[in-house]
């Protein structure tokens, strides 16, 4: 049904928004294998689309692949979001062998595809989540291991203490890199070794309960080295060895209970999981073992369109398309997810920039505190410690971040239990977020707001529409916006973000007077840092 | 129709097989094996077959899956559902033939291949030894912190004890015992905000709670209460008496504390005497209460018991110094001055230790000011006080009185110079102090010697860099000699306020360093904090109305001139 040239412009329309994707993932450790990834999808796609013959008669299905992969590209370029770019991949890929091979072709080829959902990006907030959560189980079952062998430590958190030492969590330290390409792994393993559906899924449960094992036992080794006297082991080049390790262990642990399920399987010819040495990738569920004359009776043959005309329509509009992604491209260059901001670009913040009293509050301490980038906290912090009866404020001004930093993620890494609430009203720039602390014989509040380079609020992810992005984008496409100067994010905040915060603690639940000192504080510290040089124009 | 086939030639095998016609491979094989995999690949694929019916129904997609044994057979609709539901009803007989196959196949696999079920069992065993453990030993984990915890506290070791107990915080069933202890390491290892928060919690204001908690608490109250004039804070400080169900001699005094407070003075005096019974030195504050209320001769037989009392648990522990200083200090108080100084020079020739040399020093001290409320001549007063300062250089008060001193006996030159010989020799001496540097730069400083002033500055801060107020009178000199060197200035003035960041006078001399500096913006910080505490306000407003002038901010400037009160006249 397609020509090359067609093809050949669908394939380069696709590489805009595989760049945008690329320089998000990058960024992201648990997702830096996705070049490995794609080499092993084209290897295996290759190794079993090549033996088969090509089909010369086309499908509207393919036709209506290629159509949606145009609206998914046209979408993911205006929108500006790497999530939608590997089902897009995805679908343009169906795309191609479904046209090609049919199918037949489409059947063998899809289990090969689907590996591509590895490396989706979640939805937003959802892949710290799932960090976030594995950091958790990591540090648990890590507590537990410790305790059953009598070692003296508390968990907050993600953190675990012991009498000498503190040991966070990080998110590398969560398995959540081992996870997926682990499960990558294995997907590729079986598909070359032409396993069935259930082994394959099999391989996969299994993967997932080695990988949170492992981690555990990685973690709690590391805390029990390095408490005696083998430091090394929780930084450094033996750190990120030992983290290898944990990896290869954990495929080889795979593939041991795997080549175990052989037993099942030896004596009998005919394979439980598919035939030995075969061609047939996906088993039993959709193989067609009808001869190709009974295929062709059996098939629905649609009307073929006319080839000149619809290829022609596409390529006009794949070309509409690689323009606009071209254009947007070039506009927001510069808006990618920069991570790592260095601190000295920064206007410094003088103790000064806050009075001794506020109020009813003192002055009793001022501290810089400069952190690593993989610290769980920011990486640079002002510190203003206040003190009102019984009650200590710690005035926070964090930086630097690439966008709006959710402080619960933070605080329940510490082993705080914490309710979130925004509230950003409409064309206001008096918004702010409310983290609710409590933990046993413990109570906090924390108060907090992000600040762009040039002092506008910044708003939480959820409260910034994906079709205002859509509307921004396409205006600036199009030349009605102008492209923004110096370093922005997605959302178009000037890079990089600042984020205030309160935090009080206190035994007792905080009363309503103290809620409304504190919400007083907040207020005044927020108007004084924001007239301090740092958010200059 | 095939459900029932199937079934046939199932019976059929087994017969065949029950008379030794097959063997279990040929019978497996012929009849086309169903493993354990082909059933769970089954029971997965299922959803997937079921999704896949609508589309192929319409022709999009072709599959196998409808196909049954005898290939030709075209199925229609009811029949793929007939299909469907066999499989489905057949699922439970295809599970319950599987341990047997599991068995046969175990039977016939080799040793190597299980050695590669090590590591998996290996790890697996791990996590069942960790899991009974933690669920069915659990109670024994949580005790072992509880016991070290208690183990840690005992021994004062509270960093540990802080390990320990945030173990036993995560544990929702704490006890208010727990929670007592744990607000007192939490006071220990300087987090008192916190600590007092706990210990408000379970000692409410409102409620009986933990006595022990109550007990702290009124002890805490006790301290801040100057005066009845707060009903709320006595009315708090009776309600913990209360709660705390306690008879301990503090409570007692406690308890005298609140009585004095609401005038109750008898009931204050029978409070002191139950905790006199235990400890002698309440003795003491009774007879000070007797003497406020005139009553001298009881004051005296006050003292009298105490002195009893003291000569008979001296007997018995000689090496007790608070024991020995507290008798010191009833003989002193009886005017039996000699014996007092006997027992004290005693227990320092028994066991010295800083404790009773501080004690010594004390009491020259405390002679020195009877013989001043006296008004004996400055002779005997400067004895006293030069045999405090032998017997313990390094005591700051007995400093401050020889200035005092100094300053009144400046009017007789002989006076003033033997006080300043005094200080010369003891810095000349084997063992010169700070303080005794210090106290001469002071003294030079008022006789306008700043150079030598300085230079003795210099010498103390050398020898002790702990004393703060050594280190913010070396920066005001510094910035204040005819070649200032602020920058050290700076240096030391910030670290006056960093190690006393409450006191006016420092964050004065600090301000004054960064005005002298030009950096008026810090100095106003520094120079408002000073304001409340420093006894010269004129000057801290002049220099507030500086840096205000210089910042532009001139209605401020002008507001601190007009702050400035003319110094009253003398009379």
């Amino acid at each position: 049904m397609f020509t090359n040239l067609l093809l050949i412009i669908a394939a380069l329309a696709q590489l805009p928004i595989l760049l945008m994707y690329s320089r998000v993932m990058w960024n992201k450790g648990h997702y830096q294998f996705f070049p490995l990834l794609f080499c092993a999808v084209g290897w295996l796609l290759y190794s079993r689309l090549s033996k088969r013959d090509r089909n010369e008669n086309g499908t509207w299905l393919a036709v209506a692949l290629l159509l949606l992969n145009l609206i998914f590209v046209f979408l993911s370029i205006a929108v500006y979001t790497p999530v939608s770019v590997i089902p897009t991949l995805i679908i343009f890929l169906c795309a191609v062998v479904l046209d090609r091979y049919g199918f037949p072709g489409l059947w063998i080829a899809l289990p090969v595809i689907a590996i591509l959902l590895f490396v989706t990006k979640l939805p937003t907030g959802r892949d710290l989540f799932v960090i976030n959560e594995l950091q958790f189980l990591a540090s648990q079952l890590a507590s537990w291991i410790l305790d059953s062998f009598g070692i003296i430590h508390f968990r907050e958190g993600v953190i675990l203490v012991t009498e000498k030492n503190q040991f966070f969590t990080e998110e590398a330290c969560s398995g959540i890199r081992s996870l997926f390409s682990t499960l990558a792994v294995v997907s590729i393993y079986g598909l070359s070794r032409t396993y069935s559906a259930s082994r394959q899924i099999f391989n996969l449960l299994q993967s997932i309960v080695w990988v949170i094992a492992g981690n555990a036992i990685r973690v709690a080794s590391v805390v029990y080295l390095a408490d005696n006297g083998f430091e090394q082991f929780s930084q450094g080049t033996l750190h990120q060895m030992f983290g290898l390790a944990t990896f290869i262990g954990i495929f080889g642990v795979t593939l041991s209970v795997d080549r175990v399920i052989d037993i099942f399987s030896r004596g009998f010819k005919q394979s439980a999981y598919g035939e030995y040495g075969s061609d047939k990738a996906y088993g039993d569920i959709v193989e067609s073992e009808k001869s190709e004359s009974e295929l062709q009776k059996a098939e629905i043959k649609p009307e073929i369109p006319k080839p000149k005309l619809v290829n022609f329509a596409l390529i006009s509009l794949y070309v509409l398309v690689i323009l606009f992604s071209t254009r947007l491209t070039y506009a927001k260059w510069n808006n990618f997810d920069r991570v790592r901001l260095d601190i000295s670009e920064l206007a410094p913040i003088e103790e000064s920039q806050l009075p001794p009293v506020i109020n009813q509050w003192k002055l009793t301490n001022f501290e810089l505190k400069v952190r690593g980038d993989d610290n769980l906290f920011a990486p640079e912090s002002y510190l203003w410690i206040y003190q009102w009866k019984n009650l200590t404020a710690t005035v926070s001004f964090d930086a630097p971040y690439p966008e709006f930093h959710d402080l619960s993620f933070c605080y329940r890494g510490v082993g705080w239990e914490a309710d979130l609430i925004h509230t950003y009203p409409e064309n206001s720039e008096a918004g702010r977020s409310l983290l609710e602390l409590s933990k046993p014989s413990q109570h906090g509040v924390v108060y907090f707001a992000g600040y762009s380079k040039d002092g506008k609020l910044v708003r939480p992810a959820n409260e910034f529409s994906p079709i205002t992005r859509f509307i921004r984008n396409i205006e600036m496409a199009t030349g009605r916006l102008a492209i923004p100067s110096g370093d922005v994010n997605r959302n178009g905040e000037a890079l990089p973000i600042s984020q205030i915060q309160i935090l009080v603690q206190s035994a007792a639940p905080i009363t309503d007077d103290a809620t409304l000192e504190i919400e007083n504080l907040f207020d005044i510290v927020r108007n004084r840092i924001l007239s301090s040089p740092r958010f200059s124009n | 129709m095939s459900f029932i086939k199937s079934i046939k030639s199932k019976i059929r095998r087994w017969n065949l097989k029950r008379r030794g016609l097959i063997d279990d491979c040929d019978a497996d094989r012929s009849i086309g094996s169903k493993t354990l995999w082909n059933s769970i690949k089954n029971v997965a694929t299922l959803p997937i077959k079921l999704l896949l019916y609508p589309l192929r129904l319409i022709g999009l997609i072709q599959t196998q899956d409808a196909t049954t044994e005898n290939e030709n057979e075209e199925l229609g609709l009811s029949s793929r559902l007939l299909d469907v539901l066999k499989r489905i009803l057949s699922l439970p007989f295809a599970l319950l033939r599987e341990p047997i196959q599991i068995f046969k196949s175990l039977r016939q696999a080799q040793l190597r291949d299980l050695a590669f079920a090590l590591p998996a069992i290996s790890i697996l065993g791990l996590f069942g030894f960790v899991f009974v453990q933690i669920f069915v030993y659990g109670d024994s984990i949580d005790n072992r912190y509880v016991r070290g915890a208690q183990v840690a506290t005992d021994r004062q070791d509270f960093e540990l004890a802080k390990t320990y107990y945030q173990r036993i915080l995560a544990d929702n069933n704490i006890t208010p015992r727990q929670q007592y202890d744990w607000a007192l390491i939490l006071a220990q290892t300087g987090e008192d905000g916190q600590a007092f928060s706990l210990l408000k919690k379970i000692a409410p204001d409102d409620a009986m709670g933990f006595g022990p908690a109550h007990k702290l608490v009124a002890v805490s109250i006790a301290r801040q209460m100057n005066s009845a004039d707060d009903p709320s804070l006595l009315n708090k400080l009776k309600h913990h008496l209360i709660a705390s169900r306690d008879l301990s001699p503090e409570i007692e005094q406690v308890w005298a504390a609140y009585y004095v407070a609401t005038e109750q003075t008898d009931r204050a005096i029978v409070s002191l005497r139950k905790a006199a019974e235990k400890n002698p030195t309440f003795y003491i504050s009774i007879s000070k209460l007797y003497k406020q209320n005139g009553q001298n001769a009881e004051s005296r037989n006050a003292l009298k018991k105490a002195e009893i009392a003291f000569r008979r648990t001296f007997r018995s522990d000689q090496l007790d110094h608070n024991g020995r200083v507290a008798f010191a200090n009833v003989l002193a108080l009886l005017e039996k001055y000699d014996e007092a100084e006997k027992y004290l020079l005693q227990g320092r020739r028994i066991q010295p230790d800083q404790f009773i040399t501080r004690s010594l020093a004390d009491f020259y001290a405390m002679r020195y000011d009877v013989a001043r409320r006296k008004q004996a001549d400055a002779q005997t007063q400067m004895d006293f006080l030069t045999q405090a300062i032998e017997t313990d250089p390094d005591y700051s008060a007995v400093y401050t009185r020889m200035i005092e001193l100094f300053m009144e006996a400046r009017e007789s030159p002989e006076q003033a110079k033997k006080i300043r010989n005094l200080f010369e020799q003891i810095v000349t001496g084997n063992n010169p102090t700070a303080l005794a540097h210090f106290a001469l730069a002071n003294i030079l400083w008022t006789e306008g010697d700043r150079d030598s002033a300085k230079f003795h500055l210099e010498q103390a801060y050398l020898i002790n860099n702990n004393f703060v107020v050594i280190i913010n009178n070396l920066a005001w000199i510094l910035a204040h000699s005819e070649n200032p060197d602020l920058e050290r200035a700076l240096e030391l003035a910030e670290t006056a306020v960093q190690r006393a960041p409450e006191n006016p006078r420092f964050r004065d001399t600090l301000g004054t360093v960064l005005l002298k500096l030009d950096e008026h913006r810090k100095a106003v910080s520094e120079l408002q904090l000073a304001l409340k505490g420093v006894p010269d306000k004129n000057a801290v407003h002049q220099k507030l109305a500086i840096c205000y002038k210089s910042l532009g901010m001139n209605d401020l400037a002008l507001m601190h001139l007009e702050r400035i009160k003319a110094p009253p006249s003398e009379n």
